[in-house]
């Protein structure tokens, strides 16, 4: 009985060490390194006109989600901190894109879970390809100079978006 | 060069001089087997040329469809986004539409998406040159094939001009020469067929070259455009609409389709000038194919609620339940059908 309960046991600590890692997975992309596609169009909220060359001097951390997507509600929380966590500091940006949503769920998802940052309905789809998503969420990091930093595929964390930033402040 | 050849089949003369002639058998055998080989040549490359010419340049939806076939859809495992109705599939096949109408090259449009999502999006190596000319060595070497046969078949000829020249020195150039016009004309049908399959391929516009459009592709793109429709992504809809129209003035459904969605959008903005843009779609449709019943069910409701005519809608709507075979339709249609009658004080019709 005690061999069975071993087996077990050992069975799933094995399964859940082989388990991939799901938060902050950074992948290539042939962005990286180079200038981020700009990207322009209103806001959501409040329906004036955003580009993201007007937060050059700042990391812009820009989020493709849909209100339809689990993954992005599972990471939206950990967004939410991030992005109470920099505001203050001002020295950090927050652009939301929609995928395939409508404005009014995509506002309505962003409201529910008390997202305050700037966010553009992309309807034909074309800046999500401009940045090659294949499918929500997907994050990219923007370095103060325009540059793409980072690709992250999935939920991304407060703390994994932290040491990004920490990272190439620490190269510079 | 002529003269050197002269002497030189003189010496041959001289050296075989003594050599017996060869019969009169061999030599009609060779000729005929020459003869054959010529007119095999001249058949394969007439089935090429022939088939060359007739084929039809593709329109701007087939340049889409093909070039679709040849990008992976990113969210999918081993799908184009031709086969896939994922979101960014479909954002993808209206993207590679606009770009080949603003007439963007494959490789321009290829070249573009691989530097937002790399190499992997490419099914097939057109990206690359070294890659493309990998995927086009089959067709080189059906040319080579060609070209070999011709060399051989002159040599041949060539050879048994050697063993010939001692009795029909003054024929064989007579030969030689028609020969050369053979090889000539063999040779400039081959340039031609090739230079017609290049030109086709880079996609100028050729003559013989605008017939046999495919039916299956603008079906493709109705369903990706009324897919965009649903999605609330009405632009790029009618722009697959508009080009669906440019290739085929005669598509009713393009029109009464495109038509709906421009007068829901004058209806929304309150314009009327661009719901009556939409209105003049939908009679091109009915004008088209008087029995497209779509095209009856949008005139009809844009009558009832942007015109307030309730009477004169009915007449549409009669005709929209005369010919519909849409049971989907005409579920959605039918509370806005029977307020129409009601509307206009008549007693609608059994709608099942």
């Amino acid at each position: 009985m005690s061999l069975t309960v071993l087996v077990i046991a050992i069975s799933l600590i094995a399964i859940l060490a082989s388990r991939p890692q799901i938060n902050n997975v950074t992948v290539s992309s042939p962005l990286l390194g180079n200038q981020a596609p700009n990207i322009s169009g209103l806001s959501l909220f409040s329906n004036k006109s955003i580009s993201l060359n007007s937060f050059k001097g700042k990391y812009v951390v820009i989020n493709f989600f849909a209100s339809w997507c689990s993954p992005c509600h599972v990471e939206e929380p950990e967004l939410v901190a991030f992005n109470f966590e920099h505001y203050s500091q001002k020295n950090v940006a927050m652009l939301g894109i929609t995928f395939d949503d409508t404005a009014s769920n995509a506002t309505g998802f962003l409201r529910s879970n008390g997202a305050t940052w700037p966010a553009i309905e992309d309807r034909s789809g074309s800046i999500a390809i401009s940045y090659g998503v294949s499918e929500p969420p997907e994050t990219f990091l923007i370095s103060p100079e325009g540059i793409v930093l980072a690709k992250l595929i999935g939920p991304v964390t407060q703390k994994g978006l932290d040491s990004l930033i920490s990272k190439s402040a620490s190269k510079n | 060069m002529n003269s050197s050849l002269d002497a030189h089949l003189t010496e041959n003369v001289n050296e075989d001089s003594t050599d017996a002639p060869l019969p009169e058998d061999s030599t009609k055998s060779k000729r005929a087997i020459y003869i054959g080989w010529l007119v095999i040549i001249f058949f394969l490359v007439g089935v090429v040329g022939y088939a060359t010419l007739n084929q039809p340049a593709p329109t701007s939806a087939q340049k889409a469809h093909s070039l679709e076939t040849q990008i992976k859809c990113p969210s999918c495992e081993g799908l184009s986004v031709a086969d896939s109705t994922s979101p960014i599939a479909i954002n993808i096949r209206a993207l590679v539409l606009k770009m080949i109408k603003e007439n963007k090259s494959n490789s321009q449009i290829m070249l573009y998406l691989e530097s937002k999502y790399g190499p992997s999006i490419s099914l097939s190596p057109t990206g690359s040159t070294v890659a493309s000319f990998t995927w086009y060595i089959p067709i080189f070497s059906v040319v080579a094939a060609f070209l070999l046969i011709i060399s051989v078949a002159f040599w041949r000829s060539s050879l048994k001009l050697k063993m010939r020249v001692k009795w029909l020195k003054h024929r064989k150039r007579l030969e030689r020469s028609s020969r050369l016009r053979i090889k000539i004309i063999g040779l400039t049908f081959i340039g031609i067929g090739l230079l017609y399959f290049i030109l086709s391929f880079v996609g100028v516009k050729l003559p013989f070259n605008d017939v046999g459009k495919s039916t299956v592709s603008t079906e493709q793109m109705i369903s990706n455009a009324r897919t965009l429709a649903n999605l609330g992504q009405e632009q790029a809809a009618l722009v697959i609409y508009t080009q669906i129209i440019q290739d085929d003035p005669q598509n009713a459904t393009a029109y009464a389709e495109r038509g709906w969605l421009i007068t829901q959008a004058g209806a929304q903005a309150h314009d009327e000038k661009v719901i009556n843009e939409g209105v003049d779609d939908l009679n091109k449709a009915i004008l088209i194919d008087p029995q497209l019943s779509e095209a009856h069910l949008f005139l009809g409701t844009v009558i009832y609620q942007d015109n307030h005519k309730p009477s004169a809608a009915i007449k549409e709507y009669s005709i929209f339940l005369k010919y519909n075979t849409n049971e989907d339709l005409l579920n959605a249609s039918k509370n806005e059908i029977l307020s129409c009658y009601k509307a206009a004080g008549i007693t609608p019709p059994h709608i099942p």
